[in-house]
């Protein structure tokens, strides 16, 4: 009975334990420590000691416990209270697998008696059978009976989980980190003695003591001494007075515990507390803030490093294959995750859910499976594996598609769009987008360097991993031929050639190789991240950055960027007002005025993308003879079908209201071509940010049109009402009272557009940025944009953007959806057409269509008389040697700044012209995707002829909208299709369509193509 | 697989010009969720799950309206997690395939952009997702739930059960998140929280990094009585839960309360890292009624007889349930309205009481959700949820959170939407 009581006072000594006999809670101070002196002679050598206590318990306690129909009461309402206690009471190893099985709700009640279950399975048969364990009746002297023996086979339907009262629940876990502070594992006991602390239960303190002393475990001991600590500074210590609370005060700081931080901050704030106290508890803060900062900016330091690795694996793949080769490889993020996936289907393979297990690949997979034990060498396996896949994938697209664009590494640009479409799609279409995964068990967990700096497993491989592959790259092009002739064939491909070197194959190799390189990425973001599908689009524009700042074609240079991107992200995050997003966009800031300040990266080096500006040159548009001919049939085909052919059929009710729309969203989208065709066409910039300014736009309208829709009673516009609804000052933002005019508004956001178009371009070009390291800037900016974009808190509609009910909203005095069609039996039979024609051309949306047109038919003529006059000579000029130019003494960032500008303001018209047929406008335009299609609308449609913009535009748009609907699981592959096999059938783009033809048909082929053709498969297959 | 989606590709083709021949006796539905881009990866499950319902009705016999019964003819669109195309496909479902009715969407802009053109042309959608309130269009039935019927609910728990005091609000940075985060730290407040024991963070889209905001985490719940109530989105959820793991945090150190990881996220999750974290749902796979293991079985034998990705091993969760009784209500709605005719399904569908596959469910009278038992789950091993908590009754849905306006406003609210008016002249 005596030890009972102790044991008790040891497992629960709180005062709600209400059952326990008077005379121990008169004298509960002085039975804690008698209980201290007995059972640490009793419990240190901990189980067979315990065990002899059980058994003595038994032998003193006449009635054995019916443990069963004990547990049974935890579920009941009325009897769980004495039930839960009496348990507790009993103690010993039965009733802590008990409590460990009902924590983890594996006891079952089965045939009137409670069973332990373990686990289901799926017999042959498809039923869930699992075994079922008896609970005896403890007999004495022997514990453990939860997992003796088996009574049976249980199939699931007929068991039903025991479901225990949730306080009993409650009362139990606690009783169980008490426990838990006896169990021989150490990483149990260790979470045991971290909980009895942060649950501050006092019963605890007595083991807690002998633990701090006595453990094997240094970390054990140390969180028991802090736990032990923190309890008694709660004041849940039963006999601690107030010296006792400071001294652990003054531990907890020597300690430099975190855990105790906030506690003792509330203590020191709290009122009341006197001087000397107030001072105790401020030098133990003080410890522990001084120790905080010590290991958070170690471990921030990590963390950047880190981050700076994982861009660098990201990145070394595509500095080969772009920085090294001059592919715009827009699939690398694509081949990835075909690293990922690899590693992924390693992984099913071997556990044998890769295949159905019907077919015979599933049979195969089945009969090779290894034991489950090998799980973790899985990882290992998949090492090759993936670096394989990835460099058969890279070698496909090398072979099919990248061969015949090496002269032209912009087109490469839309051909490696198509093949990364394609590859996402096929991925998904195999295996879908939800792929389950498994890390093996060493990539869990970390390393705790110091006190309270963890470095997780994974991290740490990364690192190796990044290190090493950057390594054996070094020894690669160092120190093997092979690397020799790769740097021959990059330096001065001709004279690598003519030294007898096959240029071909040493091609082939170092495509591949990238690609292996980004396959090894994916392998190793495997541990970090999940694979699927989509994944490589997430990397695939910061690894453009790091190869960009880096500066093309140098391995160096990826290794300080990636890095020194890492560090800045991870220093500039934890710093006050600053969060993920705000820390990216000064990142990003940051590497925008890095690169106007090094306009060629950090080390600037002779790439093939570096010393080449032929890229740009369009030497097959030179022929202007027919120019004016062709440019006079095309207008009156384009003014017919817009003004005349589509107006008709949607007057006459050929084609639906919708349709109209549609097309006039495309001609809104053209403004955007029209203007990147004006910069990168004729000025040869690429610029990756138009969308920006087209979002722009459309957001300035935007404001204009909410400002006429829907208001809520504080005058705050519809779509933005639920945004901020919780904001104490319900007033409308401020920059909304800026758009209620509409001239007004129109004004500005030409002068936003242009404006913001000409500021980047001055402060660029001034700066010579120029080629790639543009292109990238732009593409910073856009997503520096993008990510202020999106926040909420910037009061602009977040990513939902900004919508507008159009039954409700005013443009310019109308509605914007008006006079609704009614059905042709609403008609009287004899006027139909007229009355239907006389509601047609009443709707807002019929104007629009037709605005739209005329705004892009004026762009599309001044555009052209612009290329046409001496400013345009001098675009193209710059597009051809820019250099040249500078030194007769043009200015030459002036006219490119001002070209940009024009380009910029026409994507903002654009815009404007867009959202109100569109009926919302939202941050996906600043999503660096689409300011990317717009390059491949220009590109497909074909670059410098303004038509080509229009015609890529419309056509790129309409198959997109097409195929969507009537093919939704292969419209990417359609389009991927077309993306490849125009940049290498027609290398001027649709536009160059009926020169092709006329070529293949009515001109037998020569083998050298001369400067005025542009040239085809025939005549670039003869160049390599 | 492949062949029979060629096939459909190529019989559409063929088809497309015969379309106004078709059978008199089919009415057509939309399925408006995407099948590519960054949702496809939660909606493709909806599309499925709609498909099937379909099936499962046209296999019973159709919906019997005016004597007549009707199969259903789905028309599947990829909106191509596109915002705007949302709305041109919107436009192509009710204007040029003229469907009865829509079941689709998942994110808050996606059902804002298509928004004004159900309510334009008076169609009919179905929203399968829980969401953050702040909406009622009478163009919409939310069959999933509104803030209260999830957040308050996990609030509770945390507090009670789980004697947190501290909390880290972490989310996404979109709308959901943001106004999630204010209805839970309206509740927090008022429960006696201190403002300084509530942290609100958020990260960007897609965001992966997840090492310093662990970190702080790791910090703030050092004292050991805090939980995170989490509402990161899609691709950031492995990301996270994988450094929280790898920083020697645990449940046991700090529960993490998911609002947007379901099952079928588990899917793609190491589910080991997870055990002992918790979500809050109206609907759970493991729900222990025959009606749901017949429903979870029909599923997976859908998914593996239709040779998509995951088969057998498919699982079902809150927004494929929603989804799925979606299609039913609509049917039983016009079986009872006799008509396809929006405005007279939008009546019959008030106050429908039915049972779902996760249990009894209730159309409200009038504001366009739906009452909903909520349960809190703690993830098992299994990649399943074990129900720890749940309702005692259904819980009626808010369409403007209670704690977020007075009552004043709240009455002042009106639906939107709507039959159509005749609207104003040139």
């Amino acid at each position: 009975m005596f030890i009972r009581m102790v044991l008790e006072a040891l497992l629960f000594h709180s005062p709600s334990t209400a059952h326990r006999p008077r005379i121990c809670r008169n004298t509960s101070c002085l039975f804690a420590l008698l209980a201290a002196v007995f059972v640490s002679g009793v419990t240190v050598a901990q189980e067979p000691q315990a065990d002899e206590a059980t058994a003595q318990n038994s032998e003193t306690t006449p009635a054995i416990p019916d443990l069963n129909s004990l547990v049974m009461q935890l579920a009941g309402r009325d009897t769980y209270k004495p039930a839960t206690e009496a348990l507790i009471t009993i103690g010993g190893n039965d009733v802590e697998a008990i409590f460990a099985h009902i924590k983890n709700r594996k006891l079952y009640l089965w045939q009137d008696r409670i069973v332990y279950i373990p686990a289901f399975g799926k017999t042959n048969a498809g039923v869930s059978m699992g075994k079922a364990y008896a609970m005896t009746t403890p007999a004495p002297g022997r514990g453990q009976s939860m997992a003796g023996q088996v009574i049976g086979e249980v199939s699931k339907p007929d068991a039903r989980m025991l479901k225990v009262q949730r306080k009993a629940r409650k009362q139990i876990t606690k009783a169980m980190m008490v426990i838990g502070l006896h169990n021989k594992d150490v990483t149990k006991r260790r979470v045991a003695a971290k909980k009895v602390g942060d649950t501050r239960q006092g019963a605890a303190l007595v083991r807690l003591g002998q633990m701090a002393e006595t453990d094997k475990d240094a970390k054990t001991r140390f969180l028991a001494k802090e736990s032990a600590a923190l309890i008694i500074l709660s004041g849940n210590a039963p006999d601690a007075d107030e010296a006792e609370r400071l001294a652990a005060a003054k531990e907890l700081g020597q300690l430099k515990s975190i855990r105790a931080f906030h506690m003792l901050k509330d203590l020191y704030e709290a009122e009341g507390v006197s001087d000397t106290d107030a001072a105790v508890y401020d030098t133990a803060i003080t410890l522990i803030e001084r120790h905080k900062t010590v290991s958070q900016w170690t471990s921030h330091t990590f963390r950047g490093f880190s981050l700076g690795t994982i861009l660098v694996l990201i990145a070394l793949g595509l500095a080969i294959t772009f920085g090294l080769m001059g592919v715009i490889n827009m699939a690398h993020g694509e081949m990835l995750m075909i690293g990922a996936i690899a590693t992924w289907a390693t992984f099913s393979f071997f556990s044998g859910t890769l295949f159905s297990s019907e077919n015979w690949a599933g049979k195969f997979a089945i009969s090779l499976r290894p034991p489950d034990t090998w799980f973790d060498w899985y990882y290992v396996v998949a090492l090759p594996i993936a670096f394989l896949v990835s460099a058969f994938a890279g070698w496909l697209t090398e072979v099919l598609v990248v061969r015949w664009l090496y002269k032209r590494p912009l087109d490469s640009l839309l051909a490696t769009i198509g093949v990364s479409l394609i590859m996402i799609q096929g991925i998904r279409l195999w295996k879908g987008d939800n792929l389950g995964m498994r890390h093996p068990s060493w990539a869990t967990g970390g390393w705790e360097v110091m006190q309270d700096v963890v470095l997780p497993y994974n991290r740490l491989f990364l690192i190796t991993l990044a290190s090493s592959c950057l390594l054996s790259i070094v020894l690669l092009f160092r120190y093997t031929r092979i690397g020799l002739l790769i740097r021959a064939t990059v330096q001065n491909r001709e004279i690598a050639q003519s030294l007898g070197v096959n240029t071909r194959l040493i091609d082939m190799f170092t495509f591949s190789f990238g690609a292996g390189l980004a396959g090894l990425a994916g392998y190793g973001l495997f541990l970090t991240s999940n694979p699927t599908p989509e994944m490589g689009q997430t990397y695939i524009v910061q690894a453009f950055q790091t190869v960009v700042v880096g500066g093309v074609g140098k391995l160096i240079g990826v290794m300080v960027s990636g890095l020194g991107i890492g560090f800045l992200q991870k220093f500039i995050e934890p710093l006050p007002l600053m969060d993920p997003g705000w820390a990216t966009v000064v990142v990003l800031l940051i590497v925008i005025g890095f690169i106007q300040r090094r306009p060629a990266g950090l080390f600037p080096d002779k790439g093939r993308l570096a010393n080449q500006t032929d890229g740009n040159s369009m030497p097959w548009l030179a022929t202007s003879s027919s120019t004016n001919r062709r440019d006079l049939i095309l207008a009156i085909l384009f003014v017919g079908a817009g003004l005349i052919v589509i107006p008709g059929l949607y007057l006459t009710g050929m084609i639906l209201p919708s349709t109209l729309n549609k097309f006039g969203q495309y001609l809104a989208f053209s403004m955007i071509a029209i203007g990147l065709d004006l910069v990168w066409g004729y000025v040869g910039i690429l610029s990756l940010c138009q969308c920006l300014f087209f979002a722009l736009g459309g957001y300035c309208m935007g404001f204009y049109l909410i400002n006429h829709g829907p208001m809520d009673e504080f005058g705050i516009p519809a779509c933005l009402a639920y945004v901020m609804s919780d904001v104490a000052d319900k007033r409308p933002p401020g920059y909304l009272s800026l758009f209620h005019n509409f001239p007004i508004s129109v004004f500005l956001s030409v002068l936003v557009t242009g404006g913001i178009s000409f500021i980047i371009g001055a402060t660029c070009f001034r700066s010579r940025v120029r080629g790639v390291y543009f292109s990238i800037l732009t593409q910073a900016i856009l997503v520096a944009f993008w990510n202020v974009w999106v926040k909420n808190d910037m009061r602009m509609g977040g990513t939902n953007g900004l919508t507008f009910d159009p039954t409700k909203t005013m443009l310019m005095g109308a509605t914007i959806a008006n006079k609704p069609f009614p059905n042709p039996e609403d008609f009287n039979s004899g006027g139909y057409l007229a009355q239907y024609i006389s509601v047609a051309i009443g709707q807002t949306r019929f104007w629009l269509y037709i605005t739209s047109f005329l705004v892009l038919a004026t762009s599309f003529f001044l555009a052209r008389m612009l290329v046409r006059s001496r400013f345009g000579r001098v675009m193209v000029a710059i597009r051809d040697d820019e250099t040249r130019l500078r030194f007769i003494g043009y200015q030459t960032w002036v006219y490119k700044a001002v070209a940009f500008a024009i380009a910029g303001g026409l994507a903002g018209i654009g815009g404007m012209l867009y959202v109100p047929q569109k009926g919302i406008i939202t941050p996906k335009f600043m999503e660096p995707f689409w300011s990317i299609m717009v390059v491949v609308w220009v590109a497909l449609g074909g670059r410098g002829t303004l038509w080509g913009a229009v015609l890529g535009t419309i056509g790129v748009s309409m198959l997109y909208d097409t195929m969507t609907s009537i093919a939704p699981e292969y419209w990417k592959l359609v389009l991927g299709g077309l993306f490849i096999l125009v940049p290498i059938a027609l290398p001027g783009g649709i536009m160059s369509l009926p020169a092709v033809a006329k070529k293949l048909f009515h001109r037998p082929s020569r083998s050298d193509g001369t400067d005025t053709e542009p040239p085809t498969i025939a005549t670039v297959g003869g160049h390599v | 697989m492949k062949t029979r989606m060629m096939m459909a590709l190529i019989s559409s083709f063929l088809l497309l010009p015969l379309s106004g021949l078709q059978a008199a006796d089919t009415v057509k539905i939309g399925i408006l969720h995407s099948l590519s881009g960054t949702m496809a990866i939660s909606e493709t499950s909806l599309r499925d799950v709609v498909l099937m319902a379909a099936e499962e009705i046209n296999e019973a016999g159709g919906v019997k309206v005016g004597g007549k019964s009707y199969t259903i003819e789905a028309s599947v669109v990829d909106p191509a997690s596109d915002w705007d195309l949302f709305a041109e496909k919107a436009k192509q479902l009710i204007l040029e395939d003229e469907v009865a009715v829509t079941f689709g969407c998942w994110t808050s802009v996606s059902r804002k952009s298509v928004l004004p053109v159900f309510e334009e042309n008076n169609a009919l959608l179905f929203y399968p997702v829980q969401y953050e309130g702040e909406e009622q269009s009478l163009n919409v039935f939310y069959t999933a739930a509104s803030p209260n019927q999830q957040l308050i609910p996990a609030a509770k728990y945390a507090i009670e059960e789980l004697e947190c005091k501290r909390f880290y609000l972490l989310g996404t940075d979109y709308v959901f998140p943001r106004t999630a985060n204010r209805v839970l730290k309206a509740y927090l407040l008022k429960q006696g929280v201190p403002e300084k024991k509530i942290m609100e963070v958020y990260t960007p889209f897609h965001h992966q990094d997840y090492q310093t905001i662990v970190g702080e985490i790791k910090d703030f719940a050092a004292s050991g009585d805090a939980c995170v109530l989490s509402t990161i989105n899609g691709d950031s959820n492995v990301p996270f839960y994988t450094e929280f793991a790898n920083q020697g945090l645990t449940a046991d150190d700090c529960p993490i309360i998911a609002f947007s990881v379901a099952e079928d996220e588990l899917r793609a999750m190491e589910v080991e890292k997870l055990v002992g974290h918790l979500a809050a749902w109206n609907y759970f796979q493991s729900i222990d009624t025959p009606d749901n293991k017949k429903f979870v079985q029909a599923f997976k034998a859908y998914c593996a007889k239709e040779g998509l990705p995951g088969g057998m091993d498919r699982v079902t969760d809150d927004p494929i349930e929603a989804a799925y009784y979606g299609v039913y209500v609509w049917k039983k709605a016009a079986e009872k309205a006799n008509s396809f005719d929006v405005d007279k399904v939008r009546k019959a569908v008030y106050g429908m009481r039915f049972n779902a596959p996760g249990g009894k469910k209730i159309m409200h009278r009038n504001n366009q959700h739906t009452y909903k038992k909520v349960y809190i789950g703690e993830i098992a091993s299994d990649g399943q949820f074990d129900i720890v908590w749940q309702t005692k009754g259904l819980v009626e849905p808010d369409s403007y959170s209670k704690l977020l306006h007075s009552k004043k406003e709240l009455k002042a609210i009106k639906p939107t939407g709507g039959p159509v008016q005749q609207a104003q002249g040139h």
